[in-house]
């Protein structure tokens, strides 16, 4: 045990991994916000919606005013990329995390887990030294230069990635997607016209031999990006295997994050040769935490550790079909696992004067919040309130009851009652509680 | 640890060899033997061209009239003029759920019909003579345009003439009339011009699932139609989505009182294209037939039986009014909120049931963002 500590958490090692990991962090970051500003995303998904679907205690997050959105943004373009250069790196990095969750917490419908593991890995950032080296801070005298830390700040992003892949892969282990090829079987056929390989995404049998790979692939890759004898060709996979799912499917800079973020699995002589050539010259000296540091942070990355195995897991808590109920599906590193189209329509009644009225979602959400609202129960819940509140206000609505007709057809199969139709969800509240009004999956 | 990794690659061969095993089609909803161009070509050979060329030269006629009327303003060449603006208008309900490729082009829905009218807006235009008809979102113009000047803008047929022939302004009203109408014309032969020309191969020969293929952008337009249907010419004007109060006067073609004739033109027009039935009357394959193709049922019934009945139901209770929707609205509520009913039921099958057992993806909800 001792020897594991040492050789794992306290040993010094190069810091090297972790300079080539800020570096491409920020520039990723860097460059993704940018692309988001450029395709107009700031417009619609954030200040045309007239209503926000939050988070499960975040419903306190406002959306700033127009410019305040851009202001967050040109935020997070511009601290991004002084962690890249390293330069004010502990405020830059704060600031980013800070103002990335800010816009991730504003509207949960946009919430997507490479979003969440880029917050996540922000936030680690925050406590490593980063900018020891290869980093403006070293220049300007904000930071010494050193050439050593300790092992436990490289580890802890390795054990990061090594947790997104395998509950990944441990996701992937259900009947939907081991034994129907499902969604796999829906979305590949949607390429072919794919060039040279297009013809094979007819076939069932590409669905399962992708599905089955994926489940392999996602189970195993960081262990073969630990082991040295397989990890050269681990990580050809692990290009080649997101550049394939890049190249199919609408996932944005996910590739890129998991491409560039696995090179920390290498070694450190492999990140010096690589600064090497960049002009980084080693200079010796070692980064030791202070003893006041050293003991909060084992407990605050004791604790990060224990929420990220058991996030995952909490859906073992909760009754019924995870891919159904969506309970305990976020955070937990479900990533494209279902193809789900839901249908919803809301009705509202005034107790006093029995009036009653069909809503237009259309009036209040965009179609892409329609569509993500009608298969999640909690934001069909959200939005019950937000209607009874609307209206209360609005027509002098009084105890309102509100109930809705919700199908949803998954995988390819025919819609099933979603929610049930008696419920008055405005007396309902939201919760870690099980979702009694969920109605279960037949099939 | 190396005989480790191999048994690992070894067992997830060996199981996805037998979950691969003998195929079952059963299982496997996407796939079918389906000739997709067929019914594409059914559809564009018998149903979009023939639709919008005889809107297109049906329109050309009541531009012709409608000279006519402005030469000689008599009461009946009014008649004229507002008989073929009924053919017109029923013929539009045929052809609007065909709102993509170039009819997407030219926003051609909302040029043709955005109702109920913004009068101001029209008075405004017609006073000023400065407006821009190319904008989508106004409702300003097209048929419920024509259906306020040659039915609504004064209270007898005299007054209309004269507002349209000897009162003062009368040639600014002249001068909107002629870009109103010419403006529909420009966009319906952009419209046909296109199907005519090489989009009609284009779309014949865009078969498969994804987004942006014929059948996607079929069943987007067919759903997004009927929804617009339910909600614009029953749900706003019966009240059943404002507040329970009725909006009688917000309902299609106001003025010429031809509403629930369009809304019966509009549903059968649904109706019709589920079932395979073309414009001009000719049966072939429909969408019922492509989810025959693939066995999809509800409930132990056919998918396509339960949506057919639930249309025929639908088309019963819409043939027990005969007014026009505002004096239904008004004398005959109970009805209406049935038709509105039973026009929802089959909602839930033509926008999950059928996209999802055809693999079809959802375009009409755009997607601005990156999925995971």
């Amino acid at each position: 045990m001792k020897d594991y500590i040492d050789k794992y958490i306290l040993q010094q090692t190069s810091i090297a991994p972790l300079i080539v990991f800020r570096i491409l962090f920020g520039l990723v970051m860097c460059i993704g916000a940018i692309r988001f500003v450029i395709n107009g995303w700031i417009q619609e998904l954030y200040v045309i919606p007239k209503f926000h679907f939050k988070f499960y205690g975040f419903e306190w997050v406002n959306l700033p005013s127009e410019l305040g959105m851009y202001i967050l943004f040109g935020l997070i373009i511009l601290s991004s990329f002084l962690v890249a250069l390293g330069l004010l790196y502990r405020i830059s990095i704060i600031i980013f995390f800070l103002s990335f969750s800010y816009v991730e917490l504003i509207d949960a419908t946009n919430y997507l887990n490479h979003y969440y593991l880029a917050y996540l890995l922000a936030f680690l950032l925050i406590f490593l030294p980063a900018n020891g080296s290869f980093a403006l801070d070293n220049m300007f005298n904000i930071q010494k230069k050193i050439s050593r830390i300790p092992s436990w700040c490289i580890n802890i992003l390795i054990l990061q990635l090594t947790v997104v892949y395998t509950f990944a892969g441990i996701a992937k282990l259900n009947s939907d997607w081991m034994l129907n090829a499902m969604p796999l079987s829906i979305w590949l056929p949607e390429h072919q016209n794919f060039p040279v390989f297009g013809e094979l995404f007819k076939y069932k049998l590409t669905a399962k031999l992708f599905s089955w790979g994926g489940a392999f692939y996602d189970l195993t890759i960081a262990y073969f990006l630990m082991w040295g004898r397989t990890r050269n060709i681990a990580y050809f996979a692990v290009i080649g295997f997101h550049l394939a799912t890049g190249a199919l499917f609408n996932i944005g800079l996910f590739p890129v994050i998991m491409i560039t973020s696995t090179l920390i699995f290498f070694p450190s002589t492999f990140h010096e040769s690589l600064l090497r050539k960049l002009g980084w010259k080693n200079i010796e000296g070692d980064y030791s935490f202070g003893s006041f540091a050293r003991k909060s942070l084992s407990i605050l990355f004791a604790a990060y550790i224990v929420v990220q195995l058991i996030l995952p897991l909490r859906h073992l808590a909760y009754p019924g079909d995870l891919l159904w109920t969506e309970e305990g599906y976020r955070f937990s590193w479900r990533v494209m696992l279902v193809e789900k189209i839901g249908y919803c329509t809301f009705f509202i009644e005034d107790s006093n004067s029995n009036r009653k009225q069909e809503v237009v979602n259309g009036s209040y959400l965009t179609k892409f919040q329609e569509k993500n609202m009608a298969i999640q129960p909690d934001f069909i819940l959200q939005f019950a309130h937000f209607l009874k509140k609307e209206f209360e206000h609005k027509h002098g609505f009084v105890n309102s009851k509100i109930t809705v007709d919700a199908h949803v057809a998954m995988n390819g199969k025919i819609s099933q009652r979603f929610i049930n139709p008696d419920t008055n969800l405005a007396e309902q509240t939201d919760g870690f509680l099980p979702k009694k009004w969920i109605l279960p999956r037949n099939n | 640890m190396i005989n480790r990794v191999y048994f690992l690659l070894i067992f997830a061969l060996t199981l996805s060899v037998s979950a691969c095993g003998p195929d079952e089609p059963d299982d496997d909803p996407c796939q079918s033997d389906f000739d997709q161009s067929s019914l594409f070509s059914h559809i564009v050979d018998h149903s979009i061209i023939p639709g919008y060329q005889s809107l297109s030269s049906n329109l050309t006629d009541l531009g012709l009239i409608k000279d006519q009327f402005f030469l000689l303003p008599t009461q009946n060449n009014l008649e004229q003029f507002r008989a073929k603006f009924t053919e017109v208008y029923l013929i539009w309900q045929s052809v609007a759920q065909f709102e993509f490729g170039p009819a997407k082009e030219v926003f051609l829905r909302n040029s043709i019909n955005n109702f109920p009218l913004n009068e101001n807006d029209l008075i405004n235009n017609i006073e000023s003579g400065n407006y821009d008809l190319s904008l989508p979102d106004k409702y300003d113009k097209g048929l419920p345009a024509l259906d306020y000047l040659f039915f609504g803008i004064a209270n007898s047929d005299q007054g209309i003439i004269n507002k349209l022939s000897s009162d003062p302004d009368f040639e600014k009203h002249q001068l909107y009339i002629n870009a109103i109408i010419d403006d529909m014309q420009m966009r319906i032969t952009h419209t046909l011009d296109g199907w005519k020309g090489s989009y009609k191969e284009t779309f014949v020969s865009n078969t498969g699932t994804a987004a942006g293929t014929a059948l996607s952008l079929l069943i987007n337009a067919f759903d997004e139609n009927y929804e617009l249907i339910k909600r614009e010419k029953i749900g706003v004007p019966s009240g059943v989505l404002t507040l329970d109060i009725p909006n009688p006067d917000r309902v299609e073609a106001i003025h010429s009182q031809l509403s629930t004739l369009l809304l019966k033109a509009g549903a059968g027009a649904s109706v019709d294209l589920f079932n395979g039935v073309g414009f001009d009357g000719s049966a072939g394959p429909g969408f019922g037939d492509l989810l025959d193709a693939v066995n999809a049922t509800k409930d132990d019934t056919l998918l396509s039986d339960l949506v057919s009945n639930q249309f025929e139901v639908m088309l019963a209770e819409l043939n027990k009014i005969s007014e026009s929707l505002d004096q239904e609205i008004d004398n005959n509520k109970d009805q209406v909120t049935k038709i509105y009913a039973e026009f929802t039921r089959p909602l839930v099958n033509i926008k999950t049931d059928m996209p999802s057992v055809l693999c079809v993806s959802i375009t009409y909800i755009d997607n601005p963002s990156d999925s995971d």
